[in-house]
């Protein structure tokens, strides 16, 4: 490409406004989701009764709304306005810029339908099935092309610090989803992911907190590297900060995930270089958020005037803050008590909604003016949002993390006779319902905070004049050509993005390629069975239901599990598992070895009806499970997909595995109608269910 | 003790590998950073998001 044909004199500012118009749509669906599923923990009515209304659905839908829409939506307006002025030249093609826009809406509104009809893969932030990750494959790449294109026509010679965090983000996104959604489908909507137990643990996790990495802070770091110095009009306190900052944090983060697996049965040696490199991380984040707040030094009084410098400032608080939270959560001792509790989930919100959030917030209260070319309609209104926003949070952290230390050490209480204070599960959940309801109330308070800021910007719009017009590039000589050679790195954006990439892989390298040889770690002592046909249809309900986002699989080497649940997991007896299962929040108690402990007859009552079995359960009715049929149309498609995958299913297991399925669902029927069941249960779903949860822990002996 | 507890740690290579390579990159950033490039450099770069104006040339 010719530099001096760039003739177009003007940014694109449209699709700009686009992605801000949908990051404010989407906050309201993802921050709504929340309040629901919060008050469906407190008060488990607010299920509805309704399949799709559920818990387990709605959840992901969520997580997937918060992470992917709002926030997705929101750096995407950021990095296309910080870009093109960054570089002074527009985006390399509108065209391109249009398709990523309505093809990420196409793929949000895509997984508001399809997750609560449970259609899901069972890998948390990676729910959404094979069609719809082939999606977001095609819409990143032409994300990325448009980007590298952009850089590539530029009219600056080097690249500000900001572009460098947009380079790791986008490769190594493209990087993560790429290698964790690689499944194989056996129908339309549902596929097998090609990892198993403990490497499908260790790759989830490795994408999981890259996920939080490199979509939740790399792009939000570009985009506080750029807004920051333009709100408060000064340069940032130190250049040569935020360069060890970058190298730093890339560098280090993409070893952090097996920090979510403490105490599992993931070998020792990756938990630790999990918890060593999480540790480090304290040193680069703090670095970056020191960094941006010493950019206000010496304007501090303004802050008291400028809600957007309010923003601003809080956001890179509750980064500090969730960035120290975090290391500290990965050593293995505070990890022994926070896992699985709400500690971990006080941990995600104050990061999300305080950073991301927040820095969004003061992103679009800063942007909206400019964009729309008018004055915002009441400041007034902004420090209101800003203080409700406020108040929210510190309700929500403060009650989900008594609410974690309290149930954690609920859990490991110990009398002088060596058991359990509390063996009873639910008694550990009551004491923190109340704590529930104040999060509910945090929640409530940020969603009524940013319902102000919608009525502020809808009015600064009205204010607008009526048609919003692109900004001019005011400067217009090309730099990048003029000054001779480019300096190293900066100047060579290609080798920039090459070096990102090495620097993410060697980490990624390290940590997945030895696990790939997963038999190394196997104890030729221990023989597992595979799940028979109809307890791999249970599975499959199990995770279309979503019941893994509430019961672990997973029991640890502590004194106090050991005592509740049993023998800790091994790493044998969930290597046919496709998904692993092993989930990450106990709301209710720990279910791998729950086979066979209670009788068929148990499972079918609490699963009609859990308050018949405990009347303080907070867990939904799943009673639609004895209604529907279960599909046996595709149960040899499945087994035989998963045979390919290594799990060791017969040629007669496959060929005949409906029959077998059915026969074993007659089984357990008829052994429910003689312990008094009148409903009519043949071929019913809750048959498949049972078979699977009577089968966990049922599978592997030493 | 240290025996009993280091039992099932296999691999540590992996982990010693994984630090070296670690604080090799981030000397050679640190270095770099702050010894090879000069200071008016980046100030230069240090000011370039106040440098484009957005509509009608506000900051």
């Amino acid at each position: 490409m010719n530099h001096d044909k760039l003739t177009n004199h003007f940014y694109d500012d449209d699709i700009v406004r686009k992605f801000m118009m949908a990051t404010m749509v989407w906050a309201g669906v993802a921050f709504l989701l929340g309040l629901v599923i919060a008050l469906q923990l407190a008060y488990w009515p607010a299920n509805g009764g309704l399949s799709w209304l559920t818990f387990g659905r709605l959840r992901p839908l969520h997580t997937n709304a918060a992470i992917f829409a709002f926030a997705g939506n929101a750096i995407f307006a950021g990095i296309y306005h910080s870009t093109q002025r960054l570089l002074r030249t527009r985006l390399f093609s509108d065209l391109m810029s249009r398709i990523h826009f309505w093809g990420w809406q196409f793929i949000i509104v895509c997984a508001a339908i399809t997750l609560p009809l449970g259609f899901t893969q069972g890998k948390e932030y990676a729910e959404l099935e094979w069609p719809i990750d082939i999606l977001i494959t095609l819409v990143w790449v032409v994300f990325a092309i448009n980007f590298f294109g952009t850089l590539y026509r530029r009219r600056e010679k080097h690249m500000y610090v900001a572009i460098w965090f947009y380079i790791a983000t986008i490769v190594t996104v493209a990087l993560l989803h790429i290698i964790n959604s690689i499944a194989i489908p056996f129908s339309f909507m549902k596929s097998y992911t090609v990892w198993a137990g403990m490497q499908d643990a260790l790759v989830q996790w490795w994408y999981g907190h890259n996920a939080v990495a490199f979509f939740l802070t790399t792009p939000f770091l570009g985009l506080m590297y750029y807004y920051i110095p333009k709100v408060v009009n000064a340069p940032i306190y130190s250049y040569r900060l935020s360069i060890i900052h970058f190298w730093g944090l890339v560098f280090i983060y993409i070893w952090a995930g097996p920090h979510h697996l403490l105490y599992t049965s993931l070998p020792d040696w990756l938990q630790t270089l999990g918890m060593i490199f999480s540790i480090m991380l304290w040193a680069p984040s703090w670095g970056g958020m020191i960094n941006g707040l010493l950019t206000f030094k010496g304007r501090w009084s303004s802050v008291r005037s400028e809600p957007v410098w309010k923003f601003f400032i809080a956001a890179l608080t509750f980064y500090g803050m969730a960035t120290f939270e975090g290391p500290l959560l990965s050593i293995k001792s505070v990890s022994a008590l926070g896992h699985y509790t709400d500690w971990i989930v006080g941990h995600v919100h104050g990061g999300a909604l305080g950073w991301n959030g927040f820095l969004a917030f003061g992103m679009i209260y800063y942007l909206v003016p400019k964009l729309w070319n008018t004055n915002l309609y009441s400041k007034k209104l902004a420090e209101q949002h800003f203080w409700l926003g406020l108040v929210g949070i510190v309700l929500y952290y403060i009650s989900m993390v008594v609410a974690g230390i309290t149930q954690g050490m609920m859990w490991k209480a110990i009398d002088a006779n060596g058991q359990l204070v509390y063996p009873e599960f639910i008694e550990t959940v009551v004491r923190i319902v109340p704590l529930y309801w104040v999060r509910a109330l945090g929640g409530a308070l940020y969603i009524v905070g940013f319902v102000v800021m919608v009525v502020n910007i809808a009015k600064t719009i009205r204010s607008a004049p009526a048609k919003a017009q692109d900004a001019e590039i005011t400067n217009l000589v090309n730099e990048n050509l003029k000054d001779g050679k480019p300096r190293l790195l900066e100047g060579y954006a290609a080798k920039f993005s090459v070096l990102s990439v090495l620097a993410v892989l060697v980490g990624t390298a390290i940590e997945i390629y030895p696990t790939l040889n997963v038999h190394k770690y196997v104890n030729p002592e221990i023989t597992v069975r595979p799940f028979s046909a109809l307890e791999q249809e249970g599975r499959d309900l199990y995770v279309r239901e979503g019941c893994y986002l509430c019961h672990s699989q997973q029991i640890r080497p502590l004194v106090d599990e050991k005592l509740r649940y049993g023998d800790p997991s091994t790493l044998e007896e969930s290597i046919y598992d496709h998904p692993y299962q092993w989930g990450s929040k106990r709301t209710g108690p720990d279910l791998a070895r729950i086979g066979k402990k209670y009788p068929d007859m148990w499972h079918y009552q609490h699963m009609m009806d859990p308050r018949q079995i405990q009347p303080n359960s907070l867990m939904p009715a799943y009673d639609w499970l004895a209604k529907k049929n279960v599909d046996y149309s595709q149960i040899k498609k499945k087994l035989n997909v998963l045979r390919n995958l290594g799990v060791p299913y017969s040629d007669l297991e496959v060929q005949n595995a409906d029959i077998d399925a059915e026969k074993q669902a007659a089984e357990i029927a008829e052994g429910l109608k003689k312990q008094g069941v009148q409903e009519k249960l043949d071929n019913k779903e809750i048959l498949a269910l049972i078979a699977y949860l009577q089968a966990l822990g049922q599978k592997g002996a030493k | 003790m240290f025996k009993i507890a280091f039992a099932g740690f296999t691999d540590a290579h992996l982990i010693v590998i994984g630090f070296l390579l670690f604080m090799g990159t981030f000397l050679g950033a640190f270095f770099w950073t702050v010894f090879i490039q000069r200071k008016e450099f980046y100030t230069k770069l240090s000011e370039m998001p106040l440098q484009e104006g957005d509509f009608n040339g506000r900051k």
